[in-house]
């Protein structure tokens, strides 16, 4: 899988136009610069051979150098924990809203706050995140002043970097918290209509018991799946955000890189994208296998 | 039969509403059951035996509307709050449902989901409901219940699960059971497994059954009293020996005719031509009248009321085969 | 049960108009997915009749009315270079509408033979088209997009071009699908005996089967290639100046967040009201056209 995805990387990457040495020595148009360089990547060999070298370099750690000569993987590692803090942020604002919205427009089927949640939900998916960025900069930043319009301070300052993020995650995590209502209010309505449901409800138990227990536990599973599948709308999601609000992470990283046709770094890139799906897919299956004892047993 | 009975149905009716209008399910069915009775209420699919079923302890949709009562206890099943109707749930009155597969939750062990019953309704801890989980699973015959009340609903086979629900369902040592088509999902083989273990629960338990099939020979087999549904009507009720020797009904004597029976040689199965009616609100003829051999002018201008052919067999019918043959 | 049963005689000719009506019917008894559907034709007109509806042409500048409010000589006022906002939302409309139909058309024409050839023939050569799709959707369908979008160069043709590759792998996954569950349905071993070969099965009894679902998946495609469009745009990766779409028009507004936020906020209206429409009518189809998955 990762194999494959390196290959449609390096290929991709290869298909756009110029001249890899050009761009790789940057604006050193020395011929011996260029040379050097051509040796380093093997740029005169034929594609096959250049990709085994990148992954044999990439294994031992080496993604290369960029257009300015700093080392990909250090930049990439640079960057990386930025976005990953913001992802995290954004998912609990996402699993916090969306799914007790859907368990509740799922119980309150029909009601009106059934219709409100689930057109909130519909407007939430029709939104553009870096639209909705810019509106609460609008709100938030520029008329109220309450919180930064963008940028970013490290960890070490906890609270300024929340005020940091707080605005980017909320946003991000508002489109997720859609996807996640909605799958979670139409699983949770298969699950009250199943006939297991309506074995807890015969046999006497609490409302409560019913729906938080029986119901809820075998929806989490469709939702799990659902969540996994979510993983490229997140990335877009944080590419564009972080764009939008100057923060200087994993995926304004991404865009520049791709702007500025900087081979390696794309390269790089993509490359951890790819590696970080493989991770999700492996960390879904194995909540999913926690959560259905038919996988489990198995 | 005794004089007070257990449960008391009076004009039980089930409306539905539908995208395509309202569907009119039960149609005022009245019926009693005694202390350790056993009674069978038969019909073809889409008669509304089990509509009527869940309407007692109220497992339909919020699309129905129920009408009638349903006295149970001193108390009106169909007027009691959501809290004591949930006390009479699972304690007094117990539930089998007719899909093994599908009414067990797949995430929770055998054990929790018996469990889960007695510490609701009797307040045992954990532990003292795991000890009565392996009792039960034992009363039904499970082999090594110690063994599988650790296990899931998919590590057991479907004749397995239905005894699952049926320990279940005895967990409170209920006063009625209520079975719906606890049999019709299973194999042939099993079933009779199933149906020994029913009238060995009513014979050490004193349990009352309300048993709904639609395979007369699973009635004859075990209940004392039959009641014969057609289109959401009681047509037919007698008790089970007199039913099968003297069928009143058209529908009944029909219904006996799609019966094969051993030790007799027939060229093909009889079959009731027509279908069941499909009505929006109560017909003001008789409903059996479009798919019978004796319909007349009555039949189709007149609701024929339940009266007694003999005594203790009521019949919804102008043209009953006693008044016939004489 | 009873339905699927019925289906098993595939669907002949005089029960397909009365198939229709009944589909109507359900349609019309959902007043958000008809609201959706007089919305999407709105726009569609729109994009259709830009150059009649709107008050002034592409790239006219009034170069005595910059950034103004709204007036009765521009009713939503101008932008920076003095572009009638109106005019350019007219305009945008047809771009977006563009980008996401013709996107979803590319994507569906490529991918369905594909995604139908591995769900039929199944082995290896399922095994790789599955794989491949996999591998392209780990990729968020975004950065693929913005890659592709910078490898073609900034155009709405190219904009266009890379949002369909984009949603290759998706139409891909559920043609196969699809394929994978027909096949399987009684009246292929039924076609087979009465000697109908790969091509009768594959044309005349799985493609019509999966038309339902095919249209879902379109109408939920569009607004993610408006979507797309509205970012790529945005990024500087789409339609040029003096063209106009509503992802350059939020593009260019945004230096002027703070003196001008209607040229943010106008924009992004219009997107959410195109994207929103497309949804609703997407959800409602999918409620009466695939009985599978009636909530």
């Amino acid at each position: 899988m990762l194999v494959l995805a390196s290959m449609v990387v390096f290929a991709g990457v290869r298909a756009i136009p110029g001249n890899p040495a050009i761009a790789l020595g940057a604006e050193n148009r020395d011929p011996a610069v260029i040379a050097a360089v051509k040796a380093k990547y093997l740029l005169d060999k034929p594609l096959p051979v250049q990709y085994g070298h990148w992954i044999w370099l990439a294994l031992h750690g080496d993604l290369g150098v960029d257009q300015r000569d700093l080392a990909v993987g250090h930049t990439i590692a640079q960057r990386l924990p930025i976005s990953l803090e913001l992802t995290l942020l954004s998912m609990i604002v996402a699993v916090v809203v969306g799914i007790p919205a859907g368990v509740i427009a799922a119980v309150r089927r029909g009601k009106p706050s059934d219709y409100a949640a689930t057109g909130v939900a519909l407007v939430g998916l029709s939104v553009p995140h870096f639209w909705l960025g810019l509106i609460v900069i609008i709100w938030f930043a520029v008329d109220l002043h309450w919180l930064p319009a963008g940028g970013y301070t490290t960890i070490h300052h906890p609270l300024a970097n929340l005020q940091h993020l707080i605005l980017p995650a909320v946003v991000i995590g508002a489109g997720l918290a859609a996807v996640l209502m909605r799958q979670m209010r139409s699983s949770m309505l298969d699950s009250l209509g199943s006939d297991y449901v309506r074995t807890a409800r015969a046999k006497g138990l609490s409302e409560w018991s019913v729906v938080c227990k029986h119901a809820f536990r075998n929806s989490l599973i469709t939702v799990t799946t659902v969540l996994g599948l979510q993983l490229g709308a997140l990335i877009s999601g944080i590419v564009t955000i972080e764009v939008v609000f100057g923060i200087p992470g994993f995926g304004s990283l991404t865009i520049d890189s791709i702007m500025q046709r900087d081979y390696t770094l794309i390269q790089g890139v993509v490359l951890v994208v790819a590696a970080g799906y493989v991770i999700v897919n492996l960390l879904v299956d194995v909540v999913y296998s926690l959560l259905n004892p038919r996988i489990r047993a198995i | 039969m005794s004089a007070e009975p257990l449960l008391e149905v009076s004009d039980l009716s089930v409306r539905f509403d539908t995208d395509e209008g309202p569907l009119q399910a039960v149609d005022r069915v009245s019926f009693a059951l005694a202390r350790s009775e056993v009674l069978g209420i038969v019909g073809e699919s889409g008669c509304g035996k089990s509509v009527t079923c869940m309407s007692l302890v109220r497992l339909l949709p919020e699309t129905a509307r129920v009408s009638g009562s349903v006295r149970f206890g001193g108390a009106d099943l169909l007027a009691l709050g959501p809290r004591r109707l949930r006390r009479v749930r699972g304690r007094e009155i117990s539930y089998i449902f007719q899909e093994p597969m599908s009414s067990l939750n797949p995430v929770f062990t055998v054990g929790d989901q018996i469990g889960e019953v007695v510490r609701r309704h009797l307040g045992l801890s954990r532990r003292d409901a795991r000890r009565r989980a392996v009792e039960l699973l034992q009363l039904v015959h499970i082999p090594a219940p110690q063994r599988r009340v650790d296990e899931y609903p998919h590590q057991l086979s479907g004749g397995m699960r239905q005894r699952v629900m049926i320990a279940m369902a005895l967990a409170c040592d209920p006063k009625v059971l209520i079975a719906d088509e606890p049999t019709t999902a299973l194999d042939v083989t099993i079933q009779a497994g199933i149906l020994d273990l029913m009238r060995e629960v009513r014979e050490k338990l004193g349990t009352a059954i309300v048993l709904v099939t639609h395979n007369l020979g699973v009635v004859a087999d075990i209940a004392d009293r039959v009641i014969v549904m057609y289109a959401g009507r009681k047509v037919e009720e007698a008790a089970a020996g007199e039913l099968f020797a003297a069928p009143q009904h058209p529908y009944t004597v029909g219904l006996m005719g799609a019966i094969p029976r051993p030790g007799e040689r027939r060229e093909r199965l009889e079959e009731i031509p027509g279908r069941v009616p499909v009505s929006s609100k109560p017909l003001e003829r008789c409903v059996f009248a479009d798919r019978c051999r004796y319909a007349d002018e009555t039949t189709r201008t007149q609701v024929p009321d339940l009266r007694p052919v003999r005594p203790g067999h009521l019949v919804a019918c102008f043209h009953p085969e006693a008044e016939r043959a004489a | 049960m009873s339905i699927v049963a019925q289906e098993v005689d595939a669907p002949r000719v005089a029960d397909s108009r009365r198939r229709l009506r009944v589909l109507g019917k359900r349609f019309l008894r959902r007043p958000m997915a008809v609201a959706g559907l007089v919305v999407v034709l709105g726009f569609v007109v729109v994009a259709i009749f830009a150059p009649l509806l709107a008050p002034y042409p592409v790239g006219y500048t009034d170069f005595n009315a910059i950034l103004v409010h709204s007036s009765s000589k521009h009713l939503l006022g101008t932008d920076d270079l003095g572009h009638d906002e109106l005019s350019r939302l007219i305009f945008g409309a047809r771009a977006s509408m563009q980008v996401g139909v013709l996107a979803t058309l590319l994507a569906m024409v490529v991918a369905v033979p594909i995604g139908m050839l591995a769900g039929y023939y199944r082995g290896w050569v399922d095994h790789v088209i599955a794989r491949l799709t996999d591998v392209l959707l780990a990729f968020p369908f975004l950065i693929l997009a913005v890659g592709l979008a910078a490898i073609l160069g900034p155009s709405l043709l190219n904009v266009t071009l890379a949002l369909g590759i984009g949603s290759i792998p998706g139409f891909i996954r559920i043609a196969r699908g699809e394929t994978l569950a027909l096949r399987e349905a009684d009246y292929v071993p039924a076609a087979v005996l009465n000697g109908a070969n790969d091509a009768t099965i594959i044309f005349r009894h799985i493609l019509p089967n999966m038309t339902n679902t095919l249209i879902v998946q379109a109408t939920l495609t569009i607004p993610g290639a408006i979507l797309g469009e509205a970012i790529l745009s945005f990024l500087g990766l789409g339609v040029q100046p003096p063209n106009t779409s509503w992802g350059t028009m939020l593009s260019s507004a945004e230096p002027f967040l703070t003196q001008a936020q209607r040229l943010s906020v106008y924009p992004g209206l219009a997107i959410i009201l195109a994207v929103l429409a497309f949804n609703v009518l997407g959800d409602g189809l999918r409620d009466v056209l695939d009985p599978r998955t009636t909530r």
